[in-house]
């Protein structure tokens, strides 16, 4: 046995510190040259590093900003804080490091903005793991095809375009036509279903009022307890707004890596390639085309891709990500929409004319896809949900059509009253996602042609009717059907006799 | 018309000049500096031209302290620039400045090292600001 004594250890190691303190140390040095705009730039610091983390000294404390562009005299980098203090000459030293941000359970029910700083007045985070801000994707032997479904609650989205664990599905259309509110409702599911996914909402420069909105209704909910809100306004500087969805992702990964399931939404990303816009065109990078800079595609591919379903040798966590596009005049051949469409595994294009038709949520059955979220789809909506896509825009181009005559076919006429059926019943409020058995009923009543004789507009009123009279008469089959399975013989054969229960009230 | 040299080119080249013995660069620095335009950045070139010279041995090094040094502080401060950096030769400018308050910054090209009592309370104001 070692005659080491663990209090001479002790002694020895505080003295050799205490040696270490008194010598010091020389720190790496540069100057401020100028400043503006939110950007400083730094001659010295020859050997910073990209994205190192810079301190800059000023009279009423520490500035931190950092390095983007670096060049042969001199470094250009973004502030992270107010530029107010920050003056010509002023010492400017390394960090280190690069960013970093806090992580872990103590986020949870927090609105933090993109360093981790509290937002919402409560107590400083206290969190022992610190997250990287940049990180590597996970590579191609970490991942597992994605298999798991992630239920937004929306019937047309877990019917038509189903959306996995690990996957990233774009949200995209016009200012005004329930994109957030369809990540609302995503969340507000997450907590009813009980699913113990962790919801990241990232706003990008959004208004505050409407982050203090979002806040109050998901506190209602239930849902705050499961979120963490990174939050930015419109009057942060570029350099915060740039962060916001890096940090947020780095706080999704943690839940990801830890074995559970995250859920990111980025509102929005075109906010964000206009703020790296911003920070480019300041840091003098050479402008290309819509005066974004050449490696914009990369800005959000590199943030996508750490989204992504884990292996089972790393613990089988998921990281699912929402990210949202605004368009301009529907047109989603711009270039960050084109950029973010080709990136992602799917989108769901929400049309502003079937928005104000009534038709909401305004999901365009043409245009929307998933492509990798079919293989992730609950047994029990699959079994209902086959051709509800293409019976859908199929319908929708019919409709169209049908307004230039009256003379149609019946089968065309069988198909059109069928697509109307649909559409109405696939609205629904907000704030009030399906569970997995309502929607396969509703589904199953509407195409198994159950609801045939109840005219459009009595739709929704029959599928309140249904359901409620199921859950009242054949709770138990409802419950068991709630698990995801594909409904058995007797469930079909007792959905149908409800169904046609129903509809009988409703006949004209 | 003739590439625009960039600053650590041109003062690694006046670094070696002077080295060798041969002043007559600074004349040919400042004909360049007026016929660029670039008189303002001089400060810069001194500052460059300072960093090329300690890499190849001769630091140039600034104390800023509260109070005036004795010949023996000083005599200390020349031995720990030379161990610190390994160099052949270092030239100290005194700098006393009131509002450092305490302790002393010694700076050497690219770098510095901060024992004073104003950086002290400057590390302080920051970590309250952030809790």
């Amino acid at each position: 046995m070692s005659n080491l004594s663990i209090t001479e250890l002790s002694k020895d190691l505080r003295q050799a510190i205490e040696g270490l303190e008194t010598q010091g140390d020389f720190d790496e040095t540069g100057i401020v040259l100028r400043v503006g705009d939110g950007v400083v730039w730094v001659h010295g610091l020859r050997s910073a590093g990209y994205s190192e983390v810079l301190h800059i000294e000023t009279p009423s404390g520490v500035v931190e900003a950092f390095a983007l562009n670096l060049l042969e005299d001199e470094i250009g980098a973004v502030l992270l804080g107010d530029d107010a203090e920050v003056k010509a000459g002023q010492t400017v030293r390394r960090k280190g490091s690069v960013l970093t941000v806090p992580v872990g359970d103590a986020l949870l029910g927090r609105v933090v903005d993109p360093l981790g700083r509290p937002m919402d007045g409560g107590p400083a985070i206290k969190s022992k793991a610190e997250g990287l801000v940049e990180r590597d994707a996970p590579g191609v032997m970490d991942r597992k095809s994605v298999h798991e479904p992630l239920m937004t609650g929306i019937a047309a989205i877990d019917s038509m375009f189903p959306i996995g664990r690990g996957q990233r599905e774009l949200i995209i259309g016009d200012r005004q036509v329930g994109k957030t509110a369809l990540t609302i409702d995503t969340m507000i599911n997450q907590a009813r279903q009980n699913t113990g996914v962790v919801n990241v909402y990232v706003a990008i420069g959004q208004k505050l009022s409407k982050i203090a909105r979002l806040v109050d209704r998901l506190k209602q909910e239930g849902v705050m307890d499961q979120t963490i809100i990174v939050a930015t306004s419109s009057s942060d500087p570029a350099s915060l707004l740039y962060l916001a969805p890096y940090a947020g992702t780095a706080m999704g990964e943690y839940f990801r890596d830890n074995g559970g399931h995250a859920l990111m939404i980025y509102d929005d990303l075109t906010k964000h390639a206009v703020a790296y816009r911003q920070m480019s065109l300041l840091l003098r990078r050479p402008p290309g085309r819509e005066a974004y800079p050449g490696d914009v595609f990369y800005l959000h591919s590199r943030l996508l891709e750490r989204s992504a379903k884990l292996s089972d040798a790393l613990g089988g966590g998921s990281l699912t990500a929402l990210p949202i596009i605004e368009t301009q005049a529907g047109d989603i051949s711009a270039y960050i929409p084109t950029n973010v469409i080709s990136i992602t595994d799917g989108q769901i294009f929400l049309e502003t004319d079937l928005f104000y038709q009534g038709i909401r949520p305004a999901i365009s059955a043409g245009l929307s896809v998933s492509r990798v979220g079919g293989a992730a789809q609950t047994a029990g909506v699959k079994s209902v949900s086959g051709n509800l896509k293409l019976g859908l825009s199929q319908f929708r181009e019919l409709a169209s059509f049908a307004q230039f005559g009256s003379d149609l076919d019946e089968a065309t006429k069988h198909q059109i009253d069928r697509g109307q059926r649909l559409t109405e019943l696939l609205k629904q409020s907000q704030y009030a996602p399906m569970s997995i058995w309502q929607q396969v009923v509703s589904i199953l009543a509407v195409t198994g042609g159950h609801f045939d004789d109840v005219s459009p507009e009595h739709i929704k009123e029959a599928q309140e009717a249904l359901l409620s009279r199921l859950w009242h008469d054949e709770k138990k089959d409802m419950q068991e059907l709630d698990k995801g399975a594909k409904p058995t013989e007797t469930v079909l054969k007792h959905i149908k006799k409800a169904a046609e229960s129903v509809s009988k009230g409703f006949k004209e | 018309m003739a590439r625009r040299l960039s600053r650590r080119v041109v003062t690694s080249f006046v670094a070696e000049r002077l080295q060798e013995g041969d002043k007559s660069v600074v004349k040919q620095l400042a004909a360049y500096l007026v016929t660029t335009r670039q008189i303002r950045m001089l400060a810069l070139y001194v500052r460059d031209i300072e960093s090329s010279l300690a890499k190849k041995g001769d630091v140039i090094a600034d104390v800023t302290t509260a109070f005036s040094l004795s010949a023996e502080t000083k005599k200390h401060i020349n031995a720990f620039v030379a161990a610190e950096t390994g160099a052949l030769s270092v030239s100290l400018r005194e700098h006393v400045k009131s509002e450092v308050l305490g302790g002393l910054r010694l700076h050497i090209p690219g770098k510095e090292l901060d024992t004073t009592v104003q950086r002290q309370l400057t590390t302080l104001r920051t970590q309250l600001k952030k809790a």
